[in-house]
């Protein structure tokens, strides 16, 4: 099992090399200039010029590329173009936002999703069912810009009930922690739903009833946690596609996220962030993939006996 | 496993609503009394990448170095200059230097005393800064006379030079010594804010300085939110979340405007939106072809298409709030039959295609896509063509790789000057004369109104500017909008500002 793990881990790092020198790429070929950015519209182009020159964007790209690579693997990710801090740091500052976003999302998304889905496959086709595959169609659809606008609208400005901007305490997530994981419900209880119907019809829950196992118990015990391997995949995905930073819903709730770091920095063609951003991203869903898949063990024994035997 | 869960969810539940609950509670009592209010929450739509002055040329950080820095020459909201931590100053007869006299009651954020060689370092740290070269580009040296007088002298006699100085903000020369980097993340000033701290992404945290050389402030906190979507930033004004929002969008002008929690004040921009040609690559070196396009624009239908009719139709290219300003500059009328002759006179008798360069802010694309159907009414074929910010200033602006695009220019000095760097020849290589135009008699009008200090002769001169630009459709003049400030309905002492320049010291509850 240690020696899947450390396999796992060990394959990431030609994705990151390979991530890293995609994003160098794309930031040094579309058009825009980070110091011509930094400097303003009114500064003469021998200035900009000077500044390209200390920041040594003139140098040849895969030269710059190899020195950027050389920091990285000691340890130096390079420091933002902007402000001249460490990417590192940049990202840590804005990254417990991003978290505390993500983990309320999941929250609210695994407490109502779960047992929306498993409703909806026990009483299939009605009329719970197709409400709650409606109103998931219904989440889906609404941009999450606009659902965020609405729901500041009606719980901030008229009823006053949370406040519209700002993270300083629990109060200021409850709104965008439910528009962001409205976008993901759907997903969620489609897919527990599919899952549970799957699983229902197979034979040893027609034996586990024939033997005069309750209900209650059949759907939690027997079937649920049968269930669960596809689900828990979403969620885990879900999850740490949001640990990149939610763009869209940090910058309606103007929250100081991964998210809305990384737009900025991308505008501002901020190279050594965005690498960094990104490559934190990648490292979250390959980490969060591999939890999944350890995760995937305790539910089913039936995997565990296959890893064991490596 | 059924028991266990079904606990686990009802305490979830109850959990949540508890907190729901007793959060609600908090937000009716924070934004029920205002009465003894001593917080001011400003909006700024971004995040400064330092508080360095000398460091960054940014707009927004402006907004929060004005609180915390101050300038020996103050230009107010309105644009005319006044004292600050300079008593006076004086012009040599030759108009190439100016000496300052220091106040001596001036306290930085650190508690020491500002002297002439705070004064001398910030002026010269300035002068060296890249960041600053569109004001401090005809300085040449400031210098120390003794401990109250400072003299800087500039490279050319320069008329607007005091408008220069009141953009260099002063720094504790022993705080940048000790840490040049550290400066920009505690900076030090003397303005009647000190700085906090910055927590990124999110607000920029000041607090009065009691020891302010004007007195305290009346507004004890100072906090900037920094909000980057203009909706939100607009419904966290309504909702008391922020108390003053600088510049919001046009589009939520009239929102503002009759909401009777919000004060809405407005003023017009130094500034104006116009039609830029490449006067001298490209198919626009031809000016007949200039002059066709000039007799196709509806300015008026521009207005209102475009800024939904906050602003007035120009036919000057200096703003109309600047000094040497004039309406007796006229640009050519609209007339599309007109149009439609020169443009066969200039041997296009069956219009043509174009692309036109813009950008993705609503300033920008939205004149550009009225543009484009009135070109079409002669004829012409426009494709639009929406860049990045980034991406559209080095086309244009560095590289001056368009035919013809819609720019919109806000100056920060209220002189005619200010459009010295778009027009001399002498800034094709080295500013921003990305209208390519090398016209002699130009330039020969503009070193004339850059050196001479006689008012009246200046105003004559820039006249000339005006009309000359038209006569050869350099470029087409459109309009120069309207810009405000909304405010919470009870703060006082505030005014609307061409210069967008809004110092909290004066604002109370």
């Amino acid at each position: 099992m240690l020696k899947y793990i450390l396999k796992r881990i060990v394959m990431m790092v030609p994705v990151i090399i390979g991530i890293s020198f995609l994003i160098f790429a794309i930031m040094n070929l579309t058009p825009g200039d980070p110091a011509r950015l930094m400097l303003g519209e009114s500064a003469s182009n021998e200035d900009v010029e000077a500044l390209r020159e200390e920041m040594g964007l003139n140098d040849n790209f895969f030269v710059r590329y190899f020195n950027y690579l050389k920091g990285a693997v000691q340890g130096d990710f390079g420091v933002s173009y902007r402000s001249k801090v460490p990417v590192f740091n940049e990202l840590f500052s804005r990254f417990p936002s991003t978290l505390k976003l993500a983990f309320g999302a999941t929250v609210i998304m695994v407490v109502i999703g779960i047992p929306v889905g498993v409703i909806s496959a026990v009483k299939q086709y009605s009329i719970i069912d197709n409400i709650s595959l409606f109103s998931a169609f219904l989440l889906t659809s609404m941009p999450a810009f606009w659902l965020g606008l609405m729901l500041i609208l009606i719980f901030a400005l008229h009823l006053g009930w949370f406040p519209a901007t700002g993270v300083d305490g629990f109060i200021n997530f409850v709104l965008p922690c439910i528009t962001l994981a409205a976008a993901m419900l759907a997903s969620l209880i489609r897919m527990t739903r599919s899952s549970m119907l799957e699983v229902i019809r197979q034979d040893y829950i027609r034996t586990a009833k024939a033997k005069g196992a309750g209900e209650r118990r059949l759907i939690m015990k027997h079937s649920l946690r049968n269930a669960l391997l596809p689900v828990i995949t979403i969620i885990g995905m879900n999850f740490a596609s949001m640990l990149g930073g939610t763009m869209i819903i940090e910058s309606v709730f103007a929250m100081p996220g991964l998210g809305t770091m990384t737009i900025t920095a991308v505008r501002m063609k901020d190279t050594p962030l965005v690498i960094a951003s990104v490559v934190f991203v990648a490292i979250a869903i390959s980490l969060m993939n591999l939890l999944v898949d350890i995760l995937y063990t305790y539910i089913d024994p039936r995997l565990r006996t296959q890893y064991s035997k490596r | 496993m059924n028991k266990r869960l079904k606990s686990v969810l009802c305490l979830m539940l109850v959990a949540a609503m508890l907190l729901t609950a007793c959060a609600g509670g908090n937000t009716n009592s924070s934004n029920g009394n205002s009465a003894e209010k001593d917080t001011l929450n400003y909006a700024i739509s971004g995040e400064p990448s330092t508080f360095d002055p000398h460091n960054i040329s940014d707009n927004i950080a402006k907004q929060v170095f004005n609180q915390i820095f101050d300038r020996l020459i103050r230009q107010e909201a309105d644009g005319t200059l006044t004292p600050g931590l300079a008593e006076n100053w004086e012009l040599s007869e030759d108009g190439k230097s100016i000496t300052f006299k220091i106040r001596k009651d001036v306290k930085f954020h650190n508690g020491e005393t500002m002297t002439a060689d705070d004064v001398v370092f910030s002026l010269n740290r300035a002068i060296q800064s890249k960041y600053l070269q569109e004001y401090v580009s005809m300085m040449e040296e400031a210098e120390k006379i003794d401990d109250e007088t400072v003299t800087l002298t500039t490279k050319y006699a320069y008329g607007p030079i005091e408008y220069c100085v009141a953009k260099i903000d002063i720094v504790n020369k022993a705080a940048v010594e000790a840490d040049p980097e550290g400066f920009g993340r505690q900076p030090i000033g003397t303005g009647a804010y000190k700085f906090i701290e910055l927590k990124s992404g999110d607000k920029i945290i000041a607090e009065r300085f009691d020891d302010y050389y004007r007195g305290k402030a009346p507004i004890k906190n100072l906090v900037f939110k920094i909000i980057t979507d203009s909706s939100t930033a607009v419904v966290a004004l309504e909702n008391g979340e922020v108390d003053l929002l600088s510049q919001p969008a046009l589009a939520d002008r009239q929102n503002l405007i009759n909401n009777d929690k919000v004060l809405y004040y407005e003023t017009e921009l130094n500034g104006n939106n116009y039609i830029a040609f490449n006067n001298t690559e490209g198919m626009f070196n031809n000016q007949k072809l200039r002059e066709a396009i000039s007799y196709a624009i509806d300015k008026e239908s521009m207005l209102l298409g475009a800024i939904e009719g906050a602003g007035v139709a120009v036919d000057n290219a200096i703003p109309r709030v600047s000094f040497g300003y004039s309406d007796k500059v006229k640009g050519n009328p609209y007339d599309p039959e007109k149009a439609k002759q020169l443009l066969a006179e200039a041997g296009y008798p069956d219009g043509f295609s174009i692309k036109l360069k813009t950008m993705d802010s609503a300033t920008y694309y939205k004149p550009t896509e009225v543009l484009q159907d009135q070109l079409a009414q002669i004829g012409i074929t426009a494709e639009i063509e929406k860049m990045e910010r980034g991406a559209y200033l080095s086309d244009v602006y560095s590289n001056a790789i368009y035919d013809m695009t819609v720019m919109s220019m806000v100056y920060e000095i209220t002189d005619a000057d200010a459009i010295y760097a778009f027009f001399h020849s002498d800034m094709i290589e080295n500013g921003q004369n990305f209208f390519r135009v090398n016209n002699p008699e130009l330039d020969k009008l503009l070193d004339a109104g850059r050196s001479s200090t006689d008012e009246a002769k200046r105003k004559e001169i820039y006249e000339k500017v005006g009309q000359l630009l038209n006569d050869e459709v350099v470029l087409i003049p459109l309009y120069s909008y309207m810009v405000g400030v909304a405010v919470n309905k009870d703060l006082k002492g505030v005014q609307a500002s061409s210069i967008q320049y809004y110092e909290v010291f004066s604002f109370s509850w």
